[in-house]
């Protein structure tokens, strides 16, 4: 298929842009390998497991763990969080727990949600039920 | 293997903070002239070139033409801090493909007179820019985190760490951080990225370091007692944080014993290891990777005093990238500390009979891996 191209430019293939069109429309997006069946993040022409360059996009669930959590002082005195997540799919990723942890969140589950103004994720933690 | 290859000559310059106005390479220049006079070799044999800076996309161009160095064989690969223990991997290999006979490994940074700023050209990873990390402390307390949450491992292990290495500095008369430092001090110091605050962070300092590689018999009829490169083994895994498997273990699980297996000895052979200190944790998580203690002693161990004065395993004995110097690479002065220690002309405290010396580079964020174990 050829795909339109307006100005010349046609980045309707390129892996990012392909990720940012997603995050516009409140998607996550990653990759899965057709060849060897990998989950694939971030983008990419290739698959870093095989090789092949068979790799379809899909969209994540958003629902994963804490792998890792940090706490960013900024010299402003702005002080935010950053974590790693464990996507169920099979992906790691970095997002941002909001609001900030008050406890080490590493192995609870998060939800997160694609921000289409800022191109990012935002993470947040799924309350358990209590005395279940 | 590697039996044949040799380090010649060490130089240093411009440690700590630099006479005002003088460049990277100025500094740079300086050490290889300390280099070439500690082994009396002249600047003309000099027929391989390695150098990485911060401040150059060509360093090994532009720094040996400074030097006016015409080289057989010329590498600037820049893996971040391991760059030049990765260069004596390179230097080995060769010298002894008959590419050239003597090689020089050069680095040189007024990181401290600039202002302190991380001189970097490196790019965040667009998929993790958004987020905004410190870089590169954030990876980092991204790894001391989940060691914490796995191992129980506490701040005040961590903070041992950085106690040790000011316990080596103070006997350094050459180092730049010196004077009492407690565990309460670390604690209590202005947060970076939780749990990692600025005296669990290596210094900014400016500084320059040279290293003279050549075949161990050409090496026995210079000025100094040769020290050879018995075992030396690199690898790379990943670039950015979110890429690594797991951020508890480094690819140094696998340099590490590769260039023990190579010299034919286990850690427990080791008589002094200098180790990446960029931040606390790198020196804890190194300590397991490399085989002194088991995945997740890490924390005890450094906190039982093994890695300090008198303790068992002497680690960073000039006092590290925590106290001694760290101009945003530091590299180059693990394999001079080395070096020293094992002629027995440490600055410092001299550890008695050393014969064998571990140094262990990180560059990245945990991603670039480079050990080697030298001997005399």
């Amino acid at each position: 298929m050829v795909n339109e191209k307006s100005d010349g430019i046609d980045t309707a293939e390129a892996p990012y842009s392909q990720y940012l069109d997603h995050l516009r429309q409140g998607k996550i997006s990653y990759q899965e390998c057709c060849s060897c069946s990998a989950s694939i993040f971030y983008p990419r022409t290739i698959c870093p497991e095989c090789g092949s360059t068979d790799l379809r996009i899909s969209i994540s669930s958003g629902h994963g763990t804490v792998y890792s959590s940090t706490d960013v002082y900024r010299g402003d005195g702005d002080i935010f969080n950053v974590v790693l997540v464990d996507l169920e799919e099979g992906i790691r990723v970095m997002s941002t727990l909001v609001p900030r942890p008050a406890h080490d969140p590493i192995g609870l589950e998060v939800q997160l949600s694609a921000d289409p103004t800022a191109l990012r994720t935002i993470a947040t933690i799924v309350e358990q039920e209590h005395g279940a | 293997m590697s039996r044949g290859i040799a380090i010649a000559g060490i130089g240093e310059a411009g440690i700590g903070l630099a006479p005002a106005g003088m460049s990277a390479f100025d500094l740079a220049g300086q050490a290889t002239a300390a280099a070439l006079s500690d082994s009396g070799i002249p600047k003309d044999e000099i027929d391989g070139f390695f150098a990485a800076t911060a401040y150059s996309s060509t360093a090994s161009m532009d720094l040996a033409e400074y030097l006016g160095v015409k080289p057989r064989f010329s590498s600037g690969s820049n893996t971040g801090g391991s760059s030049f223990v990765s260069h004596l991997m390179q230097a080995t290999a060769a010298i002894e493909a008959g590419y050239c006979s003597t090689a020089l490994i050069v680095y040189g940074s007024t990181q401290r007179s600039d202002g302190g700023k991380l001189v970097s050209p490196t790019r965040q990873l667009t998929y993790e820019e958004p987020y905004s990390p410190r870089y590169p402390v954030s990876m980092y307390a991204l790894s001391a985190a989940r060691h914490m949450h796995l191992y129980g491992t506490s701040r005040e292990q961590l903070a041992s760490i950085a106690v040790a290495a000011r316990e080596w500095a103070n006997h350094n008369p050459q180092a730049y951080r010196r004077g009492h430092l407690s565990v309460e001090d670390v604690l209590s110091s202005r947060m970076l990225s939780t749990p990692l605050s600025v005296l669990d962070a290596c210094l900014v300092t400016d500084g320059a370091g040279a290293v003279i590689v050549t075949r161990s018999d050409r090496a026995r009829d210079l000025r100094n007692k040769p020290v050879l490169v018995a075992g030396v083994a690199e690898t790379h895994h990943h670039r950015h944080i979110s890429q690594m498997e797991d951020v508890t273990t480094t690819a140094a699980a696998i340099t590490g014993p590769a260039a023990l297996r190579q010299a034919g000895i286990t850690p427990a052979d080791v008589d002094v290891a200098q180790i990446y200190d960029a931040f606390t944790i790198s020196t804890l998580i190194f300590l397991e990777d490399l085989g002194f203690c088991a995945k997740g002693d890490g924390g005890a161990f450094a906190a039982s005093g093994a890695i300090g004065p008198g303790g068992s395993l002497p680690v960073n004995t000039n006092g590290g990238g925590l106290s001694y110097c760290h101009p945003g690479m530091n590299g180059i002065f693990l394999i001079i500390e080395a070096v020293r220690q094992l002629r027995g002309e440490a600055i410092g405290l001299q550890i008695e009979n050393a014969t064998c010396a571990l140094v262990h580079g990180n560059g990245g964020t945990f991603s670039a891996q480079a050990t080697a174990v030298l001997t005399v």
